[in-house]
């Protein structure tokens, strides 16, 4: 039982959660810009459909009760504003000032779009939602800023510690999110025969239009079934601190790669490396440093 | 750290836990039933689903074009954009969720009170810009991947499908 206890409520440095929470701040910042020139069209009562069939259609496709703000807000002008006080919300995230309440105002933003066009909506917004979600009932080092980070980035004493519950959380859904995409993927024609990625770079979704793929299918069969290892292999590597840099090199290269041979796929990439800040543990690496400075001297 | 508040973290921590682990079960028929079918109505409704198909159905277009043509009384036909609320056009490519929603709308038949809703709400639009209009169409001109190995043998890349929607009439009380 202790150990189980241990496994939430070990205490981390505060900075790994305000490290976190600037840098989903910073990704929900641009999701939301994002999310604005479809504002009109997808959340208002003159756009594709209205709010009261849209909570039927959310019904059908989830079995689950929309339970969305712009059910309420239906005009274009306040749909608008609704998503540029999400903005400004995440600027308050950034800066540590009234954090949980702009934290929660965005969770319902976003829980309220999801809802409000479920048929409108991208992988990164479901990864966006539960981040948001653990991070409401995570502590967010709201002490810290950017700037205080950065100038006691060396500081390893008088920080104090808090639960780690929230980082752990995080964790296990980035687990999560690999091994069943990858469980899934082994189910479909294209990527047990090698042919996903070749088909990846033909379609809409590629940058580089062309025959190329075709003529490099040979590498790219190959490549198919490295991403499913890949897949597969970073959140493993991600969690053992010895292998955790492997990881964040290989993570961050692998999705590095999608957003730049891919088009439209900055915001998915993004989303999936700053999750990796919930593994990262700088200070202990500096605390090593610091052990090693004190014995020799 | 208070006892009370320690036992609220565990607990909160062990309920989310187990959610998401429950989420490495793949979304096929046959788990369907076991997990999903029960937990995914309250995931979904607090924001907790765990839906992570990315990329597990490969895109298999490699071109999108939506138009929408209306036609008035004197049998003209006008080829105007079907965005909302302005009737404009749209580029699936550059605004993706566009891609998705109008795929969605018109290919999978789960979305059909979606696509009732559009089809109302341009029934609405064009009325408004027209009241000459009696009627219109939603064209998808698809881009459909051909297979590798025909590629290989000199097809194209892609060969054009156009599917039609519609006509749609345009009601006078509208």
């Amino acid at each position: 039982m202790k150990a189980f206890c241990s496994i939430w409520l070990k205490g981390v440095d505060q900075r790994r959660y305000a490290i976190l929470r600037i840098g989903f701040a910073i990704l929900m910042l641009l999701h939301f810009a994002c999310i604005l020139p479809y504002a009109v069209s997808l959340l208002s009562h003159e756009g594709i459909s209205p709010s009261s069939m849209s909570a039927i259609g959310f019904y059908e496709i989830t079995g689950g009760i929309s339970v969305s703000i712009f059910n309420l807000i239906t005009s274009p002008l306040l749909v608008k504003l609704a998503v540029l006080l999400a903005i400004i919300a995440c600027l308050l995230l950034i800066s540590g000032k009234y954090s949980r309440t702009s934290l929660i105002y965005c969770f319902v933003i976003q829980l309220s779009f999801i809802h409000r066009a479920p048929i409108s909506t991208t992988g990164w917004d479901t990864i966006i939602t539960n981040i948001c979600l653990i991070l409401i009932f995570s502590p967010l080092g709201e002490n810290w800023g950017l700037k205080s980070l950065i100038k006691n980035r060396l500081q390893i004493n008088s920080v104090s510690e808090t639960p780690r519950y929230g980082l752990v959380l995080i964790q296990m859904q980035v687990f999560v999110i690999y091994w069943q995409t990858v469980l899934q993927k082994m189910g479909d024609y294209y990527w047990a025969n090698g042919e996903s990625i070749t088909y990846f770079f033909l379609s809409h979704h590629g940058r580089f239009s062309g025959q190329w793929p075709v003529n490099i299918h040979g590498f790219l069969d190959k490549l198919n079934y490295l991403t499913l290892l890949t897949e597969l292999a970073i959140p493993i590597l991600l969690w053992i601190s010895k292998t955790r840099k492997i990881g964040l090199v290989i993570g961050i290269s692998f999705h590095v790669c999608i957003a730049a041979l891919g088009i439209n796929l900055f915001l998915f990439s993004l989303t999936m490396i700053i999750s990796y800040l919930a593994f990262l543990k700088p200070w202990e690496i500096g605390m090593g440093k610091y052990k090693n400075i004190s014995q020799s001297n | 750290m208070p006892r009370t508040q320690k036992v609220l973290i565990i607990l909160f921590s062990s309920i989310f836990g187990l959610n998401i682990l429950f989420g490495i079960a793949p979304l096929n028929e046959k788990n369907e039933g076991v997990i999903s079918k029960k937990i995914d109505p309250i995931r979904w409704t607090v924001g907790a689903a765990q839906k992570w198909d990315m990329f597990h159905s490969i895109p298999t277009l490699s071109g999108l074009e939506i138009e929408l043509i209306a036609e008035n009384i004197k049998g003209e036909k006008f080829n105007l954009g079907p965005g909302l609320p302005d009737l404009k056009k749209i580029e699936p490519k550059e605004k993706i969720r566009f891609h998705y929603t109008f795929l969605r709308l018109f290919q999978n038949p789960s979305n059909n009170t979606f696509k009732e809703a559009y089809i109302l709400s341009l029934q609405k639009a064009l009325h408004k810009s027209d009241p000459n209009l009696i009627n219109f169409s939603i064209v998808l001109h698809l881009n459909v991947i051909n297979k590798i190995g025909d590629i290989k043998l000199g097809s194209d890349i892609s060969r054009p499908i156009v599917q039609t929607f519609g006509p749609y009439p345009l009601s006078k009380k509208e």
